[in-house]
């Protein structure tokens, strides 16, 4: 099977990330020697979990190879994905003005599809990640209204566009997303009495951090540094685009962070918000805190402090450059030494759907697995985003058993056009022909961990498989739903 | 409701003595096979004990967080200070503001004692206020002066302002600090969603649980305790919390089983409970219905964390219409329907208290909302709770009287009320381990035993 092929009767792409429907890495000579529990490490890292096809990658690219080939995503044909993104989802790249007349359910459905699909098959796998992080991190709450159509827009033009630029850009993106700017209100901070909202989550959650040194008398002075930043109103081709509108600009010079700035005049007024912005994007608690996420996302879940000022200290070289502190990041998280972190539930359904290469023929009720877990995209409401702690994400593990039990249990196939299910396939592909116990196990570890499925763990599923010399299917595939359930699969 | 025959079914018997009808419950538990005993028999629910097994004089507490930072100037109208409606002109105003209208007034709020009233999305509490058993607390709160949702709501609920090495809730460290109410509980406290609330940290036997009847493993029924069992032996060997998280995991399924929530139909109909299914449901009447059969299941939870948010009203609030109009009927709706359920039954005492990280701005924004703020009210409800009456000292709205200028003071601080509750309510006497480093002022909010 190709990459994409189109199954019998349905017209319906399959994808799937099975290593043999892959181009085979151009330089077959390894360099990467580690075992595979060290190979997996490094690919975990970089990526919505490992897969065959990574495992490759990474053994003939070698770790340097590696870690830049996903450094680079523009280097990686995604196309086929991106067809696929393009046929199903349309409204991922219309203008916000169309958005504003689209069906509210259906985008939110449309961007929570393609984010599952893209985590699970995008080759551009690192960037994925990052997609993530910094959508968490300028969370937008896609069920607000507006938002739910403005947010397809920061999604692709603040988010995917400048993930991988510097943060000082994506900052200054977000800051001018009319998403971002109705979420938090400043569509509405006018001189006469300032919203507050937008500038103090500018600063709190988008920069400096809760204690990075601002203080009430900061916030309404950025507030009325903002005062006109909105978007288009007026019915056109151009309505929900930003616009500054000097009408309702503050007057009078204001104090931010012991740092005046001086009244302008007319649409002159705008540069006073994009001088908090520089002010922000170039203080020490920003490059602390960015350093903090970026470390908190890739690498642990308490970061340390020795390692949050070396990062914070490349922010300030390279003036913020995304690509230069992701690279130290990743080096520190690849090592086996690296404190493992625990998958938040959106995580744990790509790596699942990974690992056993998966063939999904219908993606729209992977939604429910995510809605039960509570980690459906973008969907949290507050805006600090969902939160990545181990604390969180420990207390419901009832979600992450059931996952891998519904999923065997073809509770997420296409309810309607069968066949092919995604299971049967995905049975067949990890099992082959095994029949007894032993030989299913072998299987599952091979197959879907790698051989990295530790030994009480598979003494577990060899207990469950009974009779040993013939367990038969149902059981067969009560384990593989038991397999991603185990502990080391919940973590990275 | 199958017909069943509830002295098979393992009911107890209404002569036995209290000890017996216990022994017999669990022992039914155990061999009908928690996992699925639900789906033949009756749920625990089910009306048919007429006193609890182990008789407490402790309360249920149920604890709700208003998270995103209610407006409590709305939602306890200070009608009688002259200075909110300069902060914010009347609704009916020519220029209309966000001030709830005086009592008599085209939507104007219900008084409550010639300076406080109700606004019309709260009138439906007033009758619980008229019996006596909801006490507002107005200009309360955290003194803590940070106006970030996420750190203001961090230290109320671990109850301790600006300390960020506890990590553990109040409401939490009350269920670790005492002997369990019920000493036969499998699950003593749960939080109503998917994360474990900061509220409840801490707390021995405390799971997340989004769901009361939806609560356990997917596939075939045949196979599912030996499924649990599998996985959860792998869970064993893993580091705390997630080892932890796994046997409450098991106990909460088979506790869930028995509870039946799913089916629970409530013994009085004098309130409904807002929709809890189809186009317009409330999730939070959902949650506070589950938690009304959770309780008639008596099966020894102490204590309910749930969230409701949406209050975080910068702009076009909606005070007697609109957003936070329509957010506080729901939340008046449904402590209603909870109340008349529940929370006036004699079988089992509840205290409800609901709390939010801080108050808003007095004076109105130009997007017609308001701003982060302080001081806040706090309800309480509750048949043991000296209610019909608003529990303050008002600082005043008016020039020279707020905090920083900008915002109601908080005069009553949050663990002053807690405390109270937890004391007399909740039956513990170790308030420094429940809010260390603090020494309450009852302010008699509640009566003791």
């Amino acid at each position: 099977m190709s990459q994409i092929a189109q199954p019998q009767g349905l017209g319906t792409v399959v994808f799937t990330t099975a290593a043999d429907d892959y181009p085979a890495p151009s330089n077959r000579a390894p360099k990467f020697f580690g075992d595979n529990r060290a190979a997996r490490r490094v690919v975990d890292r970089l990526t919505y979990g490992f897969t065959r096809y990574e495992m490759d990658l990474l053994r003939y690219k070698g770790l340097e190879g590696y870690i830049r080939y996903h450094l680079n995503p523009a280097g990686i044909d995604d196309s086929a994905l991106d067809a696929y993104i393009a046929a199903n989802y349309p409204a991922l790249v219309m203008t916000p003005q169309v958005l504003s007349t689209q069906q509210s359910g259906d985008l939110f459905n449309q961007m929570v599809r393609s984010r599952l699909m893209r985590a699970v098959f995008s080759r551009r796998q690192l960037f994925e990640r990052l997609v993530e992080c910094w959508t968490d991190h300028f969370n937008i709450w896609i069920r607000d209204n507006p938002p739910s159509f403005l947010k397809v827009a920061d999604d692709r033009d603040v988010i995917r566009a400048s993930a991988l630029g510097t943060f000082p850009t994506l900052l200054r993106a977000s800051a001018h997303s009319p998403a971002m700017l109705t979420s938090l209100n400043n569509d509405t901070n006018t001189a006469a009495a300032p919203n507050e909202n937008y500038a103090r989550e500018l600063m709190e959650l988008h920069s400096l951090s809760v204690t990075g040194g601002y203080s009430q008398s900061d916030v309404q002075q950025v507030a009325r540094c903002f005062t006109g930043w909105t978007y288009i109103s007026a019915a056109g081709a151009t309505q929900w685009q930003f616009r500054f509108n000097s009408g309702v600009h503050a007057t009078g010079s204001k104090t931010v962070l012991g740092q005046v700035i001086p009244y302008q005049s007319g649409a002159s007024g705008q540069q006073e918000g994009e001088t908090v912005l520089n002010i922000l994007a170039d203080h020490p608690s920003t490059r602390s805190f960015v350093a903090y996420k970026l470390l908190r996302f890739f690498h642990s879940h308490t970061p340390a402090q020795s390692d949050i000022d070396a990062v914070a200290q490349i922010y300030a070289s390279t003036g913020g450059d995304i690509k230069a502190m992701l690279d130290h990041v990743l080096h520190k998280a690849v090592a086996l030494a690296a404190p493992p972190k625990f998958k938040r539930p959106m995580h744990l359904l790509a790596s699942t759907l990974r690992a056993l290469s998966a063939k999904v023929v219908f993606p729209n009720n992977l939604q429910n697995p995510l809605a039960a877990a509570g980690h459906t995209p973008f969907d949290w409401q507050a805006p600090d985003g969902y939160p990545d702690s181990l604390q969180a994400w420990s207390a419901l593990l009832l979600a992450r058993w059931n996952f891998g039990s519904s999923l065997m249990n073809n509770e997420y196939g296409n309810p309607t056009s069968n066949p092919p299910t995604n299971v049967s396939a995905l049975y067949t592909d990890t099992v082959g022909d095994a029949v007894t116990a032993a030989a299913v196990v072998d299987a599952i570890d091979a197959a879907a961990f790698q051989h990295t499925m530790p030994k009480a763990e598979r003494d577990a599923l060899l207990a469950y498989l009974t009779p040993a010399s013939n367990p038969g299917s149902t059981k067969i595939r009560e384990a593989m739903g038991m397999a991603v359930a185990m502990p080391s699969f919940q973590w990275y | 409701m199958p017909e069943l025959d509830p002295i098979r079914d393992g009911a107890p018997d209404s002569n036995a003595c209290e000890e017996y009808n216990a022994l017999s419950r669990r022992r039914f538990m155990l061999w009908s096979g928690a996992a699925t005993a639900a789906a033949f028999t009756t749920p625990l629910w089910f009306p048919r004990v007429t006193f609890a097994r182990f008789p407490s004089s402790r309360d249920v507490i149920v604890s709700v967080f208003l998270r995103g930072a209610c407006d409590g100037l709305t939602m306890c109208v200070p009608y009688g200070d002259a200075a909110y409606y300069t902060a914010r002109p009347s609704a009916n105003a020519a220029t209309p503001g966000i001030g709830v209208p005086p009592p008599g007034s085209v939507n104007g709020c219900t008084d409550l004692n010639g300076f406080f009233g109700l606004p019309p999305g709260m009138a439906n509490l007033y009758p619980i206020y008229q019996a006596g058993h909801l006490a507002i607390v107005h200009a309360t709160g955290s003194t803590d002066p940070s106006r970030s949702h996420f750190d203001a709501q961090k230290f109320m609920e671990v109850g301790k302002p600006a300390d960020p090495n506890i990590f553990t809730g109040w409401l939490g460290r009350h269920i670790a600090s005492v002997n369990p109410a019920d000493p036969t509980a499998t699950v003593r406290a749960i939080g109503i969603g998917y994360q474990m609330p900061l509220t409840l940290a801490g707390s021995l036997k405390g799971v997340p649980v989004p769901d009361l009847s939806t609560y356990n493993i997917t596939g075939s029924s045949a196979t599912r305790t030996a499924r649990l069992g599998s996985i959860s032996s792998q869970y064993a060997t893993q580091l705390d919390p997630v080892k932890t998280a796994s046997a409450n995991t098991l106990a909460t399924i088979a506790a869930m089983s028995t509870v039946g929530a799913g089916s629970y139909v409530p013994p009085t109909t004098t309130f409904p409970y807002p929709p809890t299914s189809g186009t317009g449901r409330s999730t939070f009447a959902l949650a506070l219905k589950q938690t009304a059969a959770l309780i008639r299941a008596d099966i020894g939870v102490e204590a309910v964390a749930i969230d409701k948010s949406g209050w975080d009203t910068h702009s076009a609030q909606g005070v007697v219409a609109g957003t936070m109009h329509t957010n506080m009927l729901d939340l008046a709706n449904t402590l209603r329907a909870f109340y008349e359920d529940v929370a006036i039954d004699a079988g089992r005492n509840v205290t409800i208290v609901v709390m939010s990280e801080f108050g808003r701005r007095v004076a109105q924004n130009a997007s017609l909302g308001t701003d982060h703020g302080h001081g806040n009210v706090m309800l309480v409800i509750g048949r043991k709770i000296n209610g019909g009456q608003v529990v303050t000292q008002w600082p005043g709205l008016g020039a020279g009287q707020l905090y920083q200028n900008l915002d109601l003071n908080v005069t009553i601080d949050f663990r002053d009320i807690l405390a109270e509750i937890v004391n007399k309510r909740l039956e513990n006497g170790n308030l420094a381990n429940v809010f260390p480093g603090y020494t309450p002022t009852f302010r008699n909010i509640a009566v003791a035993g």
